[in-house]
């Protein structure tokens, strides 16, 4: 399972370039046996057909594209001037490498003054208009190599700590990815009374356009979102109320969330000894089931987490053993169906 | 550069430069060297020449800038402080590596998700903030990374195509791989490397180095902070990448006697080695402390521009590194003919 999200994180995927994300998790899926396809949007699909007909259509996603940044402009001595693209913090930037995506891949720093050149507070963070990336590169080098408009991702790592945990930039949501592929694994070996879609979404960073595009030409009687959420770590003042961390997976809890295929994927997980923690939300669930939810008419949707720290950094953590147990929560769910979801099913309406 | 890989790649908090030394004996055996270390860390290596010449000192620091643990949260994570000066803006985000084994951590902050709007242009000090070994608990924290283990930054070197090199630790791993270079040059005078312990800390090592050796002069190298960036004014840049090897006039710790500075300067121009001047009294190193504690020797400084020193990465540019090797060599070389100017 490493290797698997070894290479998924390893792939870039900013929000809008999920071309490279989509093949991979397509080809991985495809070796395992499974139907794959893509469309325009970049969303990679693989799919489980049933021993049924008419059965019941689950789509099941995680989305591909992760955080990253834009070249805006030039300095005249060479430096690219940078902004946020899809949900990065201006704080991690400085002293951090990263890879300039132009017409080829460029290694970069994010610069910082030294001390005796800073100006103003030092208690401040340095603004994001301050910021900039030196590849080394002078003048006008650099402009025959990056164009405006290029992304900068953080440069690719993937680190093993102790007890099994990982730390790696976009855990969010290769981990996902990771957990769909294990999922598939697991359900070809077993004869399903489900059709099940597994979907690489794009664009979940900026308004998960993707899974709306995906949810929409799929029109599945359930969906379920696998994505990450922030997990307890260390804070000064205290320990926050998030989900904790290395306990296992949480499952979503709020108002667009469906409360019966809560209950069966939390039944799911007791037959097999298993906990899913409750993460509760408000308004939506800031995952990409919210637009599975609204779609169509709409549809039943629940959403599986793995709790993980540093989201949105280059050193997300994340712990394997909740993702093991995540994985087979998944499957379990999805090979002894309960009856009562029937019901759900058919208030999907097309 | 292979021996600038493993010099920078190699871990040395203040105090803790044992993997330095062992680069710098291995390959210094190849001269058939031998290794001198005192009490303290300190590393020399001296190549003895003739009794009526000067005796030089090539002087470098092997330490860099790093962390070091100095308790727990309940959770497992490691509470830190500084050895040596980093901007706590740089810390956020980071990989390290703990303690001797290379233990692979990361410094994690809030997730931009759950900070309050008001506080999210806050710094985190380096005090509020924790290095994450994936340790369960307090007890296996304590166990794997006992107090007052030492943490550097987990950058790996890398030559881009550019020419430009990447790395941690270039001060003053970038002086240590001159010295070793530069200790090959063809001379009658005494050399005396000296590979010093602690100068992030206030320059422990130089006090010893120069007091034991007493020589009739001291050429620091390091690599000193270039200020060619956006928005600073040329007078204010310190140095800048690519200009060649950096002249010191005065630091916080020494001015430079002028007469050996004008000769660095002839041996320069005279050898077609491009040189800039340190424009900025700023930082200190070494030099300042060998003057003093020798009583009045005569000390240069040459050094290589690199930006981003004191954070955990850094860049130079190969042709700066060895033009500062160069320099060096032939700067023995005239004070071999010439004497020191008095």
């Amino acid at each position: 399972m490493k290797e698997t999200l070894k290479k998924l994180v390893t792939t870039c995927s900013v929000s809008g370039c999920e071309h490279d994300i989509a093949k991979l998790f397509c080809d991985e899926a495809k070796m395992l046996g499974l139907e794959v396809w893509t469309d325009e949007y970049h969303n990679g699909y693989a799919q489980l057909k049933s021993v049924k007909n008419k059965a019941p259509h689950i789509m099941i996603s995680a989305h591909g594209d992760e955080v990253g940044l834009v070249v805006t402009g030039f300095t005249p001595e060479g430096f690219l001037r940078i902004a946020d693209w899809s949900g990065v913090d201006h704080k991690v930037l400085p002293g951090s490498e990263v890879v300039v995506k132009g017409r080829k891949d460029i290694p970069a720093i994010i610069g910082i003054l030294p001390p005796h050149l800073q100006k103003g507070d030092s208690k401040k963070t340095i603004p994001e208009k301050k910021l900039y990336a030196d590849t080394g590169f002078e003048g006008n080098k650099i402009k025959e190599l990056v164009k405006i408009g290029d992304h900068v991702l953080y440069k690719k790592r993937f680190e093993e700590l102790k007890n099994d945990r990982i730390a790696a930039c976009a855990i969010d949501d290769k981990i996902g990815l990771t957990i769909l592929l294990e999922t598939a694994k697991k359900c070809m070996k077993v004869k399903l009374d489900v059709m099940i879609t597994f979907v690489c979404t794009s664009q979940e960073e900026i308004w998960a356009y993707g899974a709306r595009r995906a949810s929409w030409s799929l029109k599945p009687d359930l969906g379920i979102a696998i994505d990450v959420c922030p997990a307890e770590q260390y804070n000064e003042s205290g320990p926050p109320d998030y989900v904790p961390f290395g306990k296992g997976a949480s499952i979503a809890v709020g108002p667009t969330a469906q409360p019966k295929v809560i209950k069966s994927l939390k039944d799911a997980a007791s037959r097999i000894n298993l906990k899913l923690i409750e993460n509760p939300f408000t308004r939506g669930s800031g995952t990409e089931a919210d637009e599975v939810w609204g779609c169509g008419l709409g549809r039943p949707v629940a959403i599986l987490e793995i709790p993980i720290r540093y989201l949105h950094q280059p050193v997300e953590v994340v712990d394997m053993h909740s993702v093991k147990e995540c994985v087979n929560i998944l499957t379990e769910f999805l090979t002894f169906l309960p009856e009562g979801l029937e019901e759900v099913f058919k208030n999907a309406i097309a | 550069m292979l021996l600038l890989e493993k010099l920078t790649n190699a871990i040395g908090a203040p105090g803790d430069e044992s993997e330095v030394r062992k680069i710098l004996i291995d390959h210094l055996a190849k001269l058939d060297l031998e290794a001198i270390i005192d009490h303290s860390g300190n590393l020399f290596f001296v190549k003895e020449g003739k009794t009526n010449k000067p005796r030089i000192m090539l002087d470098a620091h092997m330490d860099e800038v790093a962390l070091q643990v100095m308790g727990y949260s309940s959770d497992g994570e490691l509470r830190i402080q500084q050895l040596g000066g980093i901007d706590d803006r740089v810390l956020g985000s980071k990989y390290v590596l703990v303690g001797s084994e290379r233990i692979k951590g990361v410094i994690g902050l809030p997730p931009i998700h759950t900070q309050e709007r008001d506080s999210i242009e806050t710094v985190y000090k380096t005090k509020n903030l924790v290095i994450d070994i994936g340790a369960k608990d307090k007890e296996e924290a304590e166990k794997l990374a006992p107090i007052g283990t030492t943490v550097v930054f987990d950058t790996e070197f890398e030559l881009w195509e550019n020419n430009v090199v990447k790395g941690k630790s270039f001060d003053d791993r970038a002086g240590c791989w001159a010295v070793a270079k530069a200790l090959v040059v063809e001379t009658e005078c005494t050399l005396i490397a000296s590979f010093t312990f602690g100068e992030e800390l206030g320059m422990k090592g130089a006090a010893l180095s120069a007091r034991c050796y007493e020589p009739d002069l001291v050429i620091s190298l390091e690599g000193t902070t270039a200020g060619d960036m956006p928005e600073v004014p040329e007078h204010q840049m310190c140095c800048k990448m690519w200009g060649g090897p950096v002249i010191t006039f005065e630091d916080k710790g020494i001015i430079i006697p002028k007469k050996l500075r004008l000769l660095l300067e002839e041996t320069a121009k005279k050898n077609n080695i491009p040189y800039q001047y340190k424009g900025t009294v700023t930082g200190g190193t070494n030099a300042g402390a060998m003057q003093f504690e020798a009583g009045g020797t005569q000390c240069v400084v040459i050094a290589a521009p690199c930006r981003y020193i004191h954070s955990p990465v850094s860049l130079a540019t190969k042709q700066d590194l060895e033009q500062m090797v160069e320099l060096t060599k032939a700067f023995i070389q005239t004070i071999d003919k010439e004497g020191i100017p008095s």
